[in-house]
């Protein structure tokens, strides 16, 4: 059995009889969030890895605003889950592939919010990428200070895009940034 | 609803998206709420067309320069025709 988080697209769309394309035209934001391998590490608050408390803060912010967030996870490949649930994919972190995925939803007035804890596999391409995009990506870092150079990077993709960028307070906290972005 | 260019190309991505889930089976399914000439590859299977791939989706318009929507209400289906200019 699937298991539905409260407030997602698929638990809307079954709920209303609709098709998952018509429960999409409420949409607010696409979350990017990063499902690599470094989301492993188990060094979010009381222990938790950043894999679990990515789920557990994105099924919060759909409790909270039912039918708005479409959720993508992405590492070496990008996939839709509409059931809430981000997918633990591991392997590396290809925001190109990301990218290139949600562009369909470019320019549709849905505001993209990429959240990684790490460096992309090929920076400058992802720039190139974002800089053809007509809607803002807007960026959260929610990983930790000094490891990699990813809060930079991820400074620099939201200002190419005319987007913003948050730091989460700790590890793995993305629901409050993204509150913040969508003006709650 | 899909006479607005922004709600028709929100619904497009949403409907390209639901593709990639594969959530399009496990639900019940309803068909796509746009129309046009759609050139497909495909097979017949018991009588039925079955599309593998679209490969062009063509607006359909009349010769005031209107755009063909349609959409479910009940067991039939709707037709309006949109003035062009909203899709510019």
């Amino acid at each position: 059995m699937t298991y539905l988080v409260k407030g997602s697209l698929q638990e809307i769309t079954q709920a209303s009889g609709r098709s998952l394309a018509e429960t999409f035209l409420n949409v607010d934001a696409i979350v990017l969030v990063d499902m690599s391998g470094s989301m492993a590490a188990n060094d979010a608050p009381g222990g938790l890895s950043r894999y679990k408390m990515a789920e557990s803060e994105l099924a919060k912010l759909q409790n909270e605003l039912p039918g708005k967030i479409a959720v993508i996870a992405f590492s070496s490949f990008a996939l839709f889950c509409p059931t809430g649930k981000p997918e633990r994919l591991g392997a590396s972190t290809d925001m190109v592939e990301a990218l290139n995925f949600v562009k369909i939803a470019d320019d549709t007035g849905i505001r993209f919010i990429m959240v990684s804890d790490g460096y992309p596999n090929d920076s400058e391409d992802t720039l190139r990428i974002a800089r053809t995009f007509k809607s803002k990506i807007d960026t959260v870092f929610i990983g930790p200070e000094g490891v990699s150079n990813g809060r930079d990077f991820l400074e620099r993709l939201a200002q190419a895009t005319g987007g913003q960028f948050y730091k989460s307070k700790e590890i793995g906290l993305l629901a409050e940034p993204i509150k913040l972005l969508l003006g709650m | 609803m899909l006479s607005n260019d922004l709600m028709r190309r929100k619904y497009d991505a949403g409907l390209s998206f639901s593709a990639k889930s594969g959530m399009v089976g496990q639900n019940v399914w309803r068909p796509p709420v746009r129309c046009g000439m759609v050139l497909a590859e495909g097979q017949y299977e018991v009588g039925r067309f079955v599309v593998s791939d679209i490969i062009a989706w063509d607006e359909i318009m009349d010769s005031f320069g209107r755009v063909m929507v349609t959409y479910w209400q009940g067991d039939t289906f709707r037709t309006e025709w949109i003035s062009n200019d909203i899709f510019s």
